[in-house]
Formats: structure tokens, C-alpha cells, sequence
């Protein structure tokens, strides 16, 4: 009799989502467990998807007329065994609290996107890379197994050898394989605290390439930023960073992550009008590129803000004002990489595209399932959300796909199922597997429904 | 310092668990499902390097093994501090609340609590210097036809609280007793609230500080208490009126 009530009750509640780029926003019912069995009834109730920290530029974690099922107040550690480098964590955990945790043990993940209030759950589902992913590969490399629910198989614990298939699609299954609960995570040893950052400058995306090409192999990481102004001469200006982790003493407990506001999806469309625009950004380069070179060529920094370079400097995002930005991240085969680069620059500049800023990384991996990976060169575009940019941006679709490259599903709120189709090989493999665990398509999310998957 | 910790897996009951923990306090959980106390426990071993023991219990069904509470708070060398963050609302809880829904509601916001206090008070007696924490709601100073039994067993509770404060009055046990507002936990959520919700954590933060100083009845947030004050003042023929 008692014993039939549920408890407690899975109360939701809605609220208006936005994808991180601004260019999708809906709303919806959610809630936000603390508990085991309100995410079970939660699953078991209607079509849901789970929610990170919200950080991804496509609605992957909301939409569709999905409960959002927010996982941020599961974030305990399960598990951590230093000495054989292992930790397991509830999936909200974010980057920044596993970090505290095991900093000062002189581990990290060696795996760590761009801002730290991601959680693990949402590195999983959208199998992101770090500063290094030529060195470092992606996410699931640091993955040893999962626990995820499904409404039909229950609560399984997975991984290379247990359900792999069920494994390897979680890894970049942008959560509709199931929830994850918690995941296992392989450290690596952190020799300090403190990174050493060389800059060196270029005038041309093609110098940037070769200096990364150059640097990336003997550094613990290198990238480039390029002035995004679509003029003849300054396109393609910037500096080539070149990052090392010294040995060098541990933070003290308690003094790992510094105090910063936490930008989230909602708060970066603070200001109503964009201040970025083609004078603004010029400008901002210019001054850019005149302070870097007023400091000096080698620089040390606390290894949190060379992790984490938009944590303490949000306003970045918050200049994009409401409507946003685009963003636009493509990767493409390493013998493919000049001429696109050549192509692009031809592209931006006869567009004029309001490009911001542009950037160059190196890449390894398998080109598998949907899954933002392979060997090949990494380029990211930042443009002023408008119709002029979401033009240019199908300019880029096509670039894309004349150079076999892949664009990042996660990176862009617009980008087209037949887009995903023609660039990733997987695509059909995924749908198929996907259509054969979920027929109901219980997890889905506006990402989903748009990429007809 | 041990401390008990009832309905601990949580809401309010984890943050105090948490804010315990950093304060380096063994602790003692009590909570329905042993998958959350067991995930809580781990947690808080490993972050502060706390003991934590753990005791699965329904507590708002048969009220039975009760016993064990004594033999695992022993396991910690016995109580200093006994805190009941524990409760519950049920969705429709107006006049047609069926017997069960309503029996489960008292045990678990009123009765619980009265049980599990009976069973470890003759051990917080024999400590030097012991605190017992309730809480309760300010939806007890004046019930309404949407929160019928649950601002019952919340009054009922405060009452108790009086009397067992006068029953500990020249013992070294400390009785205390918050008032709570609107607090963004589990049991607020999905409901529309007139004032904002509080952060549970900064309660918790609050209740560990004031552990064994502060007794009698507390409010949090402290505006409450002219919520509070003021809510049987209100003619009728307004109240009704309210959405709260």
C-alpha cells in the first residue's frame, strides 16, 4: 500500500533554453535530480535528453519537446584511486571540481575543453578535445567505462568489453544512447602547476599551420589565433602559442580553481546589442596584437587560466550581445589542410564575412560513428551571428565537403543533416545503431530531430 | 565531533552532510536509498577525508529498525549532534489526500522524527555537550487547502520541538529549531514560490556555525520571521484570496 506511493515527487519545471551560440533558444519543461530513482522516473515518463552545463553552441542537450533532465547536482565522486590514476565521478561533475580533487594529487585529466564549468557527462556525450587532441586525442580516450540508464536495458556498467558497441556510441552519441550516471576516468600525472606560453608571430593562416606543424610535437600544446578581419594583409595576422608544463610545485588544496563568474548560455546574452561588428573587431586585433607583442615573448601562467583562457575573460562572449555568435570548427584531412586554408582565406575575403577571430590545432584520431575526429588540422572560425555570417556559413559547408574535412556537430546550432551525412562517413552507422537501441527515440534533443537522427 | 545526519542524501540534508564533512566532522547518514548514501558517503571520504557510515532507512514507512541506528551511531563512537532535515510534501495534498499519501506525509515529516529522536537522545545525554537540530516550514504558521498535511505534521513538529527543548533544558543537549522559507531544494521545485527560493548550502553553512551555540526557535532567512508573525494576522477574507 505505502509502499506503492513514488517518491519523491519528480516535480518539473520550464524554463527558456538557449544553444551557446545564441542561435537557438526554446522552452521547456525540466528538472533536476538529486537523486538515483527521480532520474529513473524521469526516463521511464517521456522523451527526455540530459543537460550538462549547458556549453554546447547546438541545442544538443534540450529541444524537441524533451524534459530536460539537468544532471548538475549529480556530481560526487564515486571513486578515486591515485595511485593507479583513476577516478570515478557522477556525470554533472564539472571540470572544475575534478580538478580541485585531483590537482593537488598531482594528477589531471589530460583532456580538457575550453571552459571549466563543462561536466563530465557533457565531455562524454560530445567526445570534446582539449588543448592537445594531436597529442591527447578526444574524451573517450580517458574514458575507462560508464554507467548509463537506459529506460529498456536498466542500469548497465559499460566499456571496451562489457555492451562495446553501447560503449563506443556513447562516446559521442550526444546522449541519446541513454544517461549517464557516472563515468571512470584514466588521469595522467601533473608535473605542475604552472605553464610556460611562448608566442610567436605570423602574418598568414599558412604560417600558423606550418608553426603549429612545427611546435606541436616537442610542446604540451600549440594553437594559433588569427585576426578575423576580412581585409587583404590583416586576415590571418596573429600569433602561434606554444605551451609547455614545466615541473614545478602543486596548488595547495583549496587553491586550484580562482573565483570567476561561471558564463552560461543564458547570462552571455547579457548585453542586447553586439559590439563586435567589422570596426570593432579590427580594432580589437589590432590592439590585440600591439599589447601581446608589448609583453614579453615567454610567459608563465597558473596552468588553470592556460587550461581555461575564457573563464576569467567571459566578456569575450558577452560582446556577441543577444543574437549571438557562430562558430564554425572544421577538420580536415592534413594534406587537404593547405589548400583549404588557401580557399578560406580566398572565401573570407571575397564574402567579407565578419569573422572575429580564426585558430589552428592539430588533430589525431578515428574517423568513426559522429564523432568530431581523425588526423588532420582543426580550424575554428568565430563570426557575428547574422544573416550575412549564417550565408557564409554554407560557404563553409561546402569548403567542408570539397576537402573531405568534418564539421563539429556541437559547434554549430544551424548545421544541416545533409551536411553531417556527406562529411561523415559514420553517419549511417550511428542512425542504424541508434534506431536499433531507441526505436521510440526516448532521447532526443532539437540537435537529434535536425540531424535526422 | 559525530554528527547524525537524517534524510541526508538530498537536498538540505546533503548540504548539510557536505558543510559537516568540511568542517571535518565524522558523520552518520540516514536516508531511504542506499545507492544515494553510498554515492554521498564515497564522496565525502574521499573530498574531506571524513568516516562516514551509512544506514538505509524508509523512514516514512513502518518506522521499524530504529535499533540500528543506535548500534551504527556507535560504530562512530556516539553522537554529538543529531540534525533532522527531513520531510516531504506530496503533490495533491489538499482535502482528498488518501490515507496513505497522508500516514506516509505525518511519518515522515512528524513521526520520523520523534522515533528517531527517542532512540539516540539517552546517547546525546551521556556526551559532554550535544545538539539536536530540527526543521521545520513557515507553511506551519498558517495552512492552507493545497498544503493541508504537511503544514499539519509541520506544526506538530514545531510543538514537539518546544517540548523537547523544555525536556533537555539543564542537560548538555542543545535544542534547536529552524523555520525554513522557500529554499531551492527538491521540495520547492515545480512550485510556483511568491519570494525567491534560499540556497540550501548557505543554510547548511549556517546551521554547522551555529551548532551547539545558537537554540530555541531560528529562522531562515531571517525575513521569514515576519512572514511567519504576520501570516495569522491576515483577515480571512484576504488569505483565501492568496496565492502563496
Amino acid at each position: 500500500m505505502a509502499s506503492s506511493i513514488r517518491l519523491p515527487a519528480t516535480a518539473s519545471e520550464t524554463a527558456s533554453f538557449h544553444s551557446f551560440d545564441g542561435g537557438f533558444v526554446e522552452r521547456a519543461a525540466f528538472c533536476r535530480p538529486d537523486r538515483y530513482r527521480t532520474v529513473e522516473a524521469a526516463v521511464a515518463s517521456r522523451p527526455v535528453i540530459a543537460r550538462g552545463g549547458g556549453y554546447s553552441y547546438a541545442a544538443a542537450s534540450f529541444g524537441s519537446g524533451s524534459l530536460v533532465l539537468d544532471m548538475t547536482r549529480l556530481d560526487r565522486v564515486l571513486r578515486f584511486e591515485p595511485a593507479k590514476s583513476l577516478v570515478e565521478v557522477e556525470a554533472g561533475m564539472r571540470l572544475e571540481q575534478l580538478l580541485a580533487l585531483t590537482a593537488p594529487r598531482g594528477l589531471i585529466l589530460p583532456v580538457q575543453p575550453g571552459y571549466p564549468a563543462i561536466t563530465v557527462g557533457g565531455c562524454v556525450a560530445a567526445n570534446v578535445h582539449g588543448k592537445n587532441p594531436q597529442r591527447e586525442g578526444t574524451f573517450r580516450q580517458s574514458v575507462v567505462d560508464l554507467t548509463l540508464l537506459h529506460p529498456r536495458l536498466g542500469t548497465l556498467r559499460i566499456d571496451h568489453e562489457h555492451e562495446p558497441d553501447l560503449f563506443e556510441l556513447t562516446c559521442g552519441g550526444y546522449g541519446l544512447t541513454g544517461i549517464i550516471l557516472a563515468a571512470t576516468l584514466r588521469l595522467e600525472p601533473l608535473a605542475g602547476w604552472t605553464a610556460s606560453l611562448e608566442r610567436v608571430p605570423i602574418e598568414t593562416l599558412a604560417e600558423g599551420l606550418a608553426g603549429v606543424r612545427e611546435r606541436t610535437g616537442s610542446a604540451s600544446f600549440a594553437y594559433t589565433w588569427h585576426e578575423g578581419t576580412p581585409a587583404p594583409g590583416v586576415f590571418g595576422r596573429g600569433f602561434v602559442y606554444v605551451g609547455q608544463l614545466p615541473e614545478g610545485p602543486l596548488p595547495p588544496r583549496g587553491e586550484v580553481v580562482p573565483r570567476y563568474r561561471h558564463l552560461t548560455a543564458a547570462s552571455r546574452r547579457r548585453f542586447v546589442v553586439p559590439l563586435w561588428g567589422k570596426a570593432t573587431s579590427r580594432l580589437f586585433g589590432a590592439s590585440f596584437r600591439a599589447a601581446e607583442g608589448m609583453r614579453a615573448v615567454q610567459r608563465e601562467m597558473p596552468l588553470f587560466d592556460a587550461l581555461f583562457p575564457f573563464a576569467r575573460r567571459g566578456e569575450y562572449f558577452l560582446l556577441y550581445g543577444r543574437r549571438g555568435l557562430a562558430e564554425y570548427q572544421s577538420l580536415v584531412p592534413h594534406e587537404a589542410a593547405s589548400d583549404f586554408l588557401r580557399d578560406l582565406e580566398r572565401e573570407v575575403l571575397r564574402a567579407r564575412a565578419p569573422v572575429v577571430m580564426a585558430s589552428i590545432k592539430l588533430f589525431r584520431g578515428e574517423k568513426r560513428l559522429l564523432r568530431f575526429e581523425g588526423d588532420g588540422v582543426c580550424v575554428t572560425l568565430n563570426l557575428v551571428r547574422s544573416a550575412e555570417a549564417l550565408r557564409f556559413l554554407e560557404v563553409l559547408d561546402r569548403l567542408t565537403l570539397e576537402f573531405s574535412g568534418l564539421p563539429h556537430i556541437v559547434k554549430d546550432s544551424r548545421l544541416p543533416a545533409g551536411v553531417v551525412a556527406r562529411s561523415y562517413p559514420g553517419y549511417a552507422e550511428f542512425l542504424e545503431k541508434r534506431r536499433a537501441l531507441d526505436p521510440g527515440r526516448t532521447f532526443r534533443s532539437e540537435l537529434s530531430t535536425r540531424l535526422e537522427l | 565531533m559525530t554528527a547524525v545526519v537524517v534524510g541526508a542524501s538530498a537536498g538540505l540534508g546533503r548540504e548539510l552532510a557536505e558543510a559537516l564533512a568540511a568542517a571535518g566532522h565524522d558523520l552518520f547518514v540516514v536516508s531511504s536509498d542506499v545507492r544515494d548514501l553510498e554515492a554521498l558517503a564515497s564522496d565525502l571520504r574521499i573530498r574531506h577525508g571524513v568516516r562516514v557510515v551509512v544506514l538505509a532507512l524508509d523512514l516514512g514507512g513502518e518506522l521499524g529498525g530504529l535499533d540500528r541506528l543506535k548500534r551504527a551511531a556507535a560504530e562512530l563512537g556516539g553522537p554529538d549532534a543529531l540534525l533532522l532535515p527531513i520531510g516531504w510534501t506530496a503533490a495533491a495534498d489538499d482535502a482528498t489526500l488518501g490515507r496513505d499519501v497522508a500516514e506516509r506525509l505525518v511519518r515522515t515529516n512528524f513521526l520520523s522524527v520523534t522515533a528517531v529522536v527517542a532512540e539516540l537522545l539517552p546517547e546525546l545525554r551521556r556526551r559532554p555537550r550535544a545538539s539536536i537540530v530540527g526543521f521545520g516550514s513557515v507553511a506551519a504558521s498558517r495552512a492552507r487547502g493545497t498544503n493541508m498535511a504537511y503544514s499539519a505534521s509541520k506544526r506538530a513538529l514545531q510543538t514537539w520541538f518546544e517540548g523537547l527543548r523544555h525536556a533537555c533544558a539543564g542537560t548538555t543537549v542543545r535544542v534547536s529549531f529552524y523555520v525554513l522559507g522557500y529554499l531551492d531544494t527538491s521540495l520547492a521545485f515545480g512550485r510556483r514560490t511568491l519570494l525567491p527560493r534560499a540556497d540550501p548550502a548557505r543554510l547548511a553553512e549556517r546551521v554547522v556555525r551555529d551548532l551547539g551555540r545558537l537554540e530555541g526557535v531560528l529562522y531562515y532567512p531571517r525575513a521569514w520571521r515576519l512572514v511567519g508573525a504576520a501570516l495569522p494576522l491576515v483577515p480571512f477574507f484576504i488569505f483565501k484570496r492568496l496565492k502563496l
